[in-house]
């Protein structure tokens, strides 16, 4: 007679976690060493982040392109030039503006005036320095700190992270393929915005394939 | 007798205005470095935070130096 019902011991579903290719790929890059004034690095090596996780590995790292500092190098080279150069055409210059000022007061003067540019550079330099963005494995870390006296860091994990777009609008962004991206997240902080960041499209491609959104390929 | 008269000479008024803002200009170059001190707990990288911490410090010395010389001198 036929079996009408035979019963079979069915094999446990596998619940291992899919990981993509491309993610996978992305996660074992090889780490590069940062140089200075880097505003872009995949896997850098030699940076950390504050409350970063003994396994958590930073895939990328993002920071305004250094062309961004171009208007501020320029006018702290103007005034430091400044001087020098209305000594040089204007002699009679000194005697307009200090010929009721002792010596020594001018020579302080001098002295704080360049001072002063030293801190607006240093204050400057610092603004671009420390406003960085990491993409590890498992969050996105937006720090930004303006203003000396304001810093803020936000975080928010992969899982959360919706969508990303960017925008590349001009003739100088364009030259210098860099241009500001958006990450849209389900968590307290909506947006993630990465300014001027060189590159931004691969930034895209790098965030949409560890969300597992990428193009596969 | 106290001569207050001398108080009120431009150079000295000068030179009590020199000495107010290179005072203040010292605690903000404080502030600048002790900032640079907090972001660099935040965001380490190898070598350039040092740099830059060594940089504002170099520049904190440099304003409380100056205030000292205009105390010297002015």
């Amino acid at each position: 007679m036929p079996d009408i019902f035979n019963p079979q011991t069915k094999e446990p579903e596998k619940t291992q976690e899919v990981v993509p290719a491309k993610k996978s790929a992305l996660v074992q890059g090889k780490p590069k060493h940062i140089h200075h004034l880097a505003s872009f690095c995949d896997h850098p090596d030699g940076v950390r982040f504050e409350n970063q996780q003994p396994d958590e590995q930073i895939l990328l790292f993002l920071r305004r392109h250094f062309v961004t500092n171009v208007p501020w190098i320029f006018l702290a080279s103007i005034l430091l030039l400044l001087p020098p150069l209305l000594f040089l055409f204007f002699p009679t210059f000194p005697d307009m503006f200090f010929s009721s000022l002792p010596g020594t007061f001018i020579r302080v003067f001098f002295i704080f005036y360049y001072l002063v540019i030293t801190t607006f550079v240093i204050v400057e330099f610092m603004t671009w320095y420390f406003n960085t963005s990491f993409v590890t494995q498992k969050r996105i870390v937006d720090v930004d700190f303006s203003d000396l006296l304001y810093h803020d860091v936000a975080v928010t994990k992969l899982s959360l992270v919706e969508e990303t777009n960017y925008t590349q609008v001009g003739f100088i962004r364009s030259l210098f393929n860099y241009g500001d991206v958006y990450v849209q997240t389900a968590a307290e902080k909506l947006h993630f915005d990465f300014l001027a960041v060189p590159q931004p499209k691969r930034v895209v491609d790098i965030v949409q394939n560890l969300i597992g959104k990428g193009s596969r390929g | 007798m106290v001569d207050f008269s001398l108080l009120l000479q431009p150079t000295f008024l000068l030179k009590l205005v020199f000495l107010i803002v290179l005072f203040l200009y010292s605690i903000f170059t404080l502030v600048v470095l002790h900032q640079v001190r907090v972001m660099n707990a935040v965001v380490q990288e190898t070598h350039s935070s040092t740099i830059l911490a060594i940089v504002a410090g170099i520049n904190f010395l440099a304003a409380v130096s100056l205030f000292i010389y205009a105390i010297a001198i002015l």
